[in-house]
């Protein structure tokens, strides 16, 4: 096993694709740096991305900070480890090796990767299932299945698993002489807990190192999407500190981060356990640096990886259906509730189920919905967003195109715009096809003996485009 | 007075597509204090602001470390659902808003 007794990692940012600090970068270079780590991957920007199998972030954006972080890191014969292009489905991490046989031929640099492939075989799952193997939903939310069942596995789309700190320890240390590490859907603390618990750190300390280095300059004040944070482990604390002179860490700053996006500050729920931060402790240093110290790991009785799968729901068309006219604002219940009967009634031919559709009113209850604490208009102008979605694109261009303009062309009492009832902003306008609707119905812990199973590694030499470096 | 006069920060997020998290964030160690004391923020609070059950309330924490409040809810339907109107979550702190804090009136001059 590795011993080293202090390990100096910098985050490079808050997410892959949303900006590297050049300077930043380069200052922690000097620091006589053991890691550079980045997480880019998610779930927040929806369901759509896994179902689609695309990244969430611009091509050029993730480039852009590829190409920074794996150029200077190279530079200093720094490792890195990177989880990039969202969703974590293996197209995803085949474009992010694309970007970077791109970035080793503009560089003329050549590359040994490990890599981490995080999408899940269907029929891996379904024979885990047969095996008897019980995944309970990790968010005790209705419309999830409290077991994960065979039929959902089958219906699924797409299906990932989170990569956790296991994976990329074992990838590294049975690969000598690796650059760095590239990984599909990742637990992102396990990104940077992974070297600390490969020289034999407590757990505990190198989770919680892990939650507040993720997300590199937002632990810090002025907090910042496109910098990056350096944290040094030792036995028994961490520091933490930015790179760049214009921020600072303070106990404020780090425990603020960590209410993120979480949904209880004091203990989280992680593969093989639970990080308790109850009593962690966060003490200024000096000037610019945070003490943490004092989390403890839980060990569970059981290991899991978190599943993630979505499928798919059907095909949406929008239109975005403006209203000035004074009458129309004050008749807009009347108008929507008789156009939802005409529309359905003119579709009443096909089976139930074959389209859903919805307004959504904004200037009274559209984002809020059932508990806006004023649900009326005070205004004098409202949006109307007709919502459809189908079983195929088709029929949801056709049934948004005949709301909108049964919208448009419905008679009230005292309607003076015989013309039209609707402003509508562009064309095409009736009916704007936005393409295919996915949920998440896999949202699951797995059980397993070894954390590596349902990933695939690979080691990947990149070399320039038309030959190799010389 | 109300929350929004007393807190710095009122936010809300999505903790995966099935959680909103609420944050309250203050200046100062007092105002915190006063809506810490005042007893006001409980789970039958959200219940109703956000009319759900009282099981679909996760908790509500208090940490004096960061002077900070976070109450996580289960959503109505989630936000990846056809129905659902905010992806991120971003923008459902509204209700919180105006919630009255007692023990907080500014001294009459």
């Amino acid at each position: 096993m590795l011993q080293k007794e202090e390990l100096r990692i910098f985050s490079a940012t808050s997410f892959m694709g949303h900006g590297v600090d050049r300077e930043s970068l380069e200052r922690a270079m000097d620091c006589n740096l053991d890691f550079v780590i980045a997480q880019g991957t998610t779930t927040d920007a929806g369901p759509y991305y896994l179902g689609a199998g695309l990244p969430v972030m611009a091509e050029e954006a993730l480039r852009r900070d590829l190409e920074l972080i794996i150029t200077i890191a190279k530079a200093n014969s720094v490792p890195f480890i990177i989880s990039a292009g969202g969703c974590g489905s293996d197209s995803t991490t085949a474009l992010v090796l694309e970007l970077i046989e791109d970035i080793c031929t503009q560089h003329h640099l050549s590359l040994k990767l490990g890599v981490v492939w995080s999408e899940v075989e269907r029929d891996y799952l379904l024979s885990g299932l047969e095996e008897g193997r019980r995944a309970k939903r990790i968010v005790p939310h209705p419309v999830l299945e409290e077991y994960l069942s065979a039929e959902n596995v089958r219906q699924n789309e797409r299906i990932v698993a989170q990569v956790g700190p296991e994976v990329i320890m074992d990838l590294w240390a049975s690969n000598p002489g690796l650059d760095g590490i590239i990984a599909g859907r990742s637990l992102d603390v396990g990104l940077y807990a992974a070297i600390p618990l490969l020289h034999g750190f407590d757990k505990g300390l190198a989770m919680h190192f892990g939650k507040i280095m993720e997300d590199g300059a937002l632990a810090a004040t002025p907090g910042s999407g496109n910098d990056g944070l350096l944290g040094i482990i030792r036995s028994d604390h961490f520091d933490v500190r930015p790179t760049n002179p214009k921020r600072r860490c303070t106990p404020e700053s780090v425990t603020g981060h960590a209410f993120y996006e979480r949904s209880d500050p004091s203990r989280e729920a992680n593969p093989g356990g639970d990080l308790d931060i109850s009593q962690a402790t966060y003490a200024q240093l000096d000037e610019v640096t945070v003490r943490v110290s004092g989390a403890k790991w839980i060990e569970a009785p059981a290991y899991t990886v978190k599943l993630e799968g979505v499928s798919r729901v059907g095909y949406r068309s929008i239109c975005i259906a403006g209203m000035r006219d004074p009458q129309v604002v004050k008749n807009v219940d009347l108008i929507l509730k008789e156009t939802k009967e005409i529309v359905d009634d003119y579709f009443a031919y096909l089976p139930v189920g074959e389209y859903s559709l919805s307004f959504k009113v904004y200037g009274r209850d559209a984002v809020l919905g059932p508990f806006e604490p004023t649900p009326y208009v005070q205004g004098h102008e409202i949006c109307v967003l007709v919502d459809v979605v189908a079983k195929t694109q088709k029929l949801a261009n056709s049934v948004c195109s005949f709301a909108s303009s049964t919208i448009s062309h419905h008679g009230f009492p005292g309607r003076l715009s015989t013309a039209g009832n609707i402003a509508i902003p562009f064309s095409p306008g009736r009916s704007v096809p936005v393409g295919e609707v996915y949920e998440f119905t896999i949202w699951h812990a797995w059980p397993l003996d070894d954390p590596k199973e349902p990933f695939r590694t690979t080691i990947e030499t990149i070399e320039p485009k038309g030959g190799k470096v010389q | 007075m109300k929350l929004k006069d007393l807190a710095t920060v009122i936010r809300s997020k999505n903790a995966s597509p099935f959680v909103t998290t609420l944050d309250v964030f203050f200046a100062s160690r007092e105002n915190y204090e006063t809506v810490k004391a005042s007893g006001v923020l409980t789970k039958e609070l959200l219940a109703k602001l956000y009319k759900l059950p009282l099981d679909s309330v996760l908790g509500v924490w208090f940490v004096d470390d960061c002077q900070g409040i976070k109450m996580s809810i289960l959503k109505h339907v989630p936000s990846d659902h056809p129905l659902a109107a905010d992806l991120y979550g971003a923008q459902q702190n509204a209700p919180l808003l105006d919630v009255e804090i007692p023990g907080s009136e500014v001294p009459e001059v």
